[in-house]
């Protein structure tokens, strides 16, 4: 029997540097040893024993990503489905190391620009198509087609330029650059290899009717209703790492989209549902509670929540000093609090802790302090204060309007950061705009200051995408950059970072970009990116994604009661 | 004949006779005040107060947030509990009354106004007038009032005054149909007649004589239709489209409860009761007035 080691109530418990990972249900303890990053036991990645086949395992889960085409999805906590129904070149180990895949082995030549890849020759699509080096070549040019209108997939390989068939099974790849989190995107469920064949002859069909090589084949799929799988059994290519070989035990998966977060909990708890992937939560007591249940949250690497990001071009947020008050009046537990319910981690770094060079040196400079908050306004001339409690400054109230998009999940959170920022002296003034109105409003950079989110990767890279200068978004170029923040200083320790693979070179750059973006405050970070998930606890075999920490289903298992 | 004495010696005894010496209960029950009424007509005077002193009755700020204690169960502090920012539930339902009454009264008026003019046009105009105004009124009745009132806030964004521009908007052409149909009766009555054969000025006779007789049965309505207009706001405002954060509003709470009713029934419950209540109320008061501009007891 193995469950998540690290369970809920150590996280909560661990003490701010050495965090005590449990093996649940038994007597061995693993520890995550950091100064600072939590990490989680290897236990939580790989299978330890074999499981037994059969079963059908009933899954609801909170939303439907519309389509099925990994290289047309960029939805976030559903890259589940890339592993139930595809396989990768490369995988993540659990230290964030590349391990091989479909990929047996590669190189990259010292300039970096150049990648061989030497493929697997076992391996078939779930149509009879054989992966071999013109799968990988067609794959890389579907996500960069234009008509696959890649949100994600295309952007993460923007860098690469052309590839070349070596032999059947090798593949070499040509970048316009050194771009050294190639590897780590390629491990992402979302840049997973598709049929070769589907592409060549009716890419189109890929959104709804996906062909790939992985443990599933999709049996059906039902907008907004749910989606169905069945095993291959002839599935036998596994990333080592995940300690399983062969075809996935369960033989059909059955997933129902639930969208009320009360119901997903009911119906996980009466036993409708065997596992639910999207754990409400304010339902971590009512789960807790339940001996028959397992819970799990988990932090994903990337950026973590920022409610609030600033765009730094305009008044009042042009100013640092106002930056960093507002940053330092937010209560970020409270808003923890209100969010996750005990679950969720507060964090004050523009990297999640688990993220490859995480550093959080400098992110006492953000804490919550309202005596500094106070003194930076001081210090900013907004020293007058008008007949409602709001700071002025030459008649003018210190405030700000936020956009945020009609359905925002993160509205309790955003009225606490108006709450904070109230006791502050500052208005924010919250304006809910449709969503089409707010991507206007992102191209032209014409805000105040937006609503912020969680930007997920399995790289530090997630700085360059959310921060660099050339990532402002605009009329042709979806950038992340909402901050529109253009610093020479960040912009050249990012760019360097992405010439190198050397640790040693990257640590102090990603350790000087963190700590830059904290003295910038583009944004407000208040809370991890997490994933929550339960299950009843006759299910064995659970473990997770190194990249996304979302679950694997190819090794679950029923155990004894099988329900 | 037989049937008709036994309904009148059961339950047909003049009801101050069963109850003797108490004089003010029979005063009461004279004027034919049922208990439902009763209790109707003091709960929207507790409401009406609520919207003009909301601080007299919960001095608690509404929007004052307390992360440390949020969805916390009704006690003495807090008697209807805290929502999801650990604000104080009583309050906030209190606060919201204002907004949800203003809208609904405003929302009620502005369409028994709009309408009753348009009504009258059409009913009284020249033919073209009346084309015109019938046609936009077929054309407002074929769209579902909610979707139409979607659409206006679609294009000028959520604000009060959209709000009530929106809702007084929906549901206009009921009352234009009923101003003109009336009107239309009106204008060939004997006493209309009568006056313009005596020579009075036109206006002077749709004035006088018209308006206040077509306008009658809309009035009657009004009360039905605040009740309607505050059912409208809650709705709009529990698909997110109300005012927005951090103003209370009562289907919003309704709303973002939803998904928490686990963790706190009370929010949705209060919030939900009230609406219902309020909604209960107004139509029972306005059933009465029907009853009673039509003659029956």
């Amino acid at each position: 029997m193995f469950a998540p080691s690290l369970s809920r109530a150590n996280f909560l418990r661990g003490s701010a540097g050495l965090l005590v990972a449990q093996a649940m249900g038994g007597a061995a303890r693993a520890q995550a040893v950091s100064a600072a990053a939590v990490l989680y036991a290897p236990t939580d990645y790989r299978a330890r024993e074999p499981g037994k086949s059969g079963g059908t395992l009933r899954v609801s889960v909170a939303t439907d990503t519309g389509i099925l085409d990994p290289h047309a999805l960029a939805a976030t906590n559903v890259q589940w489905i890339g592993r139930i129904l595809f396989d990768n070149l490369v995988y993540l180990d659990e230290s964030g190391n590349i391990t091989p895949w479909l990929a047996k082995d590669w190189t990259i030549s010292p300039d970096g620009k150049t990648y061989t890849f030497a493929l697997r020759d076992d391996v078939t699509f779930s149509d009879g198509s054989k992966f071999n080096a013109e799968a990988v070549l067609l794959n890389l040019q579907h996500m960069r087609d234009p008509k696959t209108k890649s949100p994600l997939a295309g952007t993460y390989i923007q860098p690469y330029a052309s590839g070349r068939i070596v032999d059947e099974y090798i593949f070499e790849a040509t970048l316009h650059q050194a771009y050294s989190p190639f590897l780590n995107v390629l491990a992402q469920s979302w840049l997973a290899m598709e049929s070769p064949k589907v592409i060549r002859e009716h890419p189109a069909s890929l959104l709804y009717h996906p062909v790939g090589s992985g443990p599933f084949v999709l049996e059906n799929y039902a907008p907004q209703q749910g989606m169905s799988f069945v095993r291959r059994p002839d599935y036998n290519w596994s990333p080592s790492l995940i300690g399983h070989q062969g075809p996935a035990y369960l033989d059909r998966l059955e997933f129902e989209f639930v969208p009320d977060a009360s119901v997903r909990y009911f119906s996980l708890a009466s036993g409708e549902y065997h596992f639910t992937t999207d754990v409400p939560p304010q339902a971590a007591a009512a789960i807790d509670a339940q001996p028959d249940l397992v819970m799990t949250d988990r932090i994903r690497m990337g950026a973590p929540f920022r409610p609030i990001a600033f765009n730094v071009t305009k008044p009042p947020f042009d100013d640092i000093r106002v930056r960093r008050a507002v940053a330092r009046a937010l209560n970020r537990d409270g808003m923890t609090q209100i969010a996750g319910f005990g679950l969720f981690r507060p964090v004050s770094n523009f990297l999640s802790e688990t993220t490859q060079y995480f550093d959080d040196k400098s992110s006492a400079q953000l804490s919550y302090d309202t005596n500094a908050a106070a003194a930076l306004l001081d210090e900013a001339g907004w020293t007058g204060r008008d007949a409602d409690g709001y700071r002025t400054k030459n008649g003018t109230r210190l405030g700000a309007r936020i956009a945020m998009t009609t359905a925002a999940a993160s509205v309790p959170v955003l009225v606490q950061v108006q709450a904070d920022l109230r006791t502050a002296g500052f208005e924010l003034t919250l304006d809910a705009v449709p969503i089409g109105t707010a991507q206007l409003m992102r191209n032209n950079g014409d805000y105040q200051a937006m609503s912020g989110g969680v930007w997920h990767t399995n790289t530090p890279d997630a700085l360059y995408i959310n921060y660099h200068g050339s990532q402002i978004p605009n009329a042709t170029h979806a950038g992340q950059n909402v901050s529109q923040l253009n610093d020479p200083q960040l912009n050249a320790l990012l760019d360097q970072a992405r010439l190198s693979h050397d640790p040693e070179v990257l640590k102090p750059l990603y350790a000087a970009a963190q700590a830059r973006l904290i003295e910038l405050v583009p944004a407000v970070p208040i809370y991890e990116n997490q994933t929550v998930v339960a299950y009843h606890k006759t299910l064995q075999g659970v473990i997770y994604d190194t990249s996304h920490e979302t679950p694997h289903f190819e090794t679950i298992w029923f155990g004894e009661r099988t329900a | 004949m037989s049937a008709t004495d036994h309904s009148i010696s059961a339950g047909g005894l003049p009801p101050a006779r069963l109850l003797p010496g108490h004089a003010a209960l029979r005063r009461v029950i004279a004027a034919d005040i049922r208990p439902g009424l009763a209790i109707s007509a003091i709960f929207l005077a507790v409401l009406v107060f609520a919207g003009i002193f909301p601080n007299i009755l919960a001095p608690t700020d509404p929007l004052a947030t307390d992360p440390s204690h949020i969805f916390a169960a009704p006690s003495l502090d807090h008697i209807l509990g805290t929502d999801e920012n650990g604000r104080d539930v009583f309050s906030r339902l209190v606060h919201a009354t204002r907004s949800s009454l203003l809208l609904g009264l405003g929302a009620a008026l502005l369409t028994t106004s709009v309408g009753s003019l348009l009504g009258l046009l059409a009913g009284l105009g020249p033919r073209w007038i009346d084309n015109i105004v019938m046609r936009i009124s077929d054309i407002l009745q074929s769209v579902p009032e909610i979707l139409l009132i979607l659409v206006i806030i679609a294009f000028w964004g959520a604000s009060m005054s959209t709000l009530l521009f929106g809702l007084g908007f929906a549901g206009l052409s009921n009352c234009v149909r009923q101003v003109r149909a009336q009107s239309l009766v009106l204008r060939r009555a004997p006493f209309v007649e009568a006056a313009l054969t005596l020579g009075l000025r036109r206006w002077h006779v749709v004035l006088r004589h018209v308006l206040p007789n077509a306008i009658k049965p809309v009035l009657v309505l009004l009360p039905l239709q605040i009740g309607i207009k505050i059912s409208a706001v809650a709705t709009l405002s529990f698909l997110g489209l109300g005012a927005p954060p951090p103003a209370p509003n009562w289907g919003g709470m309704l709303a973002i409860d939803r998904d928490y009713v686990l963790n706190a029934w009370w929010v949705a419950a209060a919030a939900a009761g009230v609406i219902t209540l309020t909604v209960l109320s107004i139509a029972t008061l306005g059933r009465d007035l029907i009853r009673r501009s039509e003659g029956r007891r």
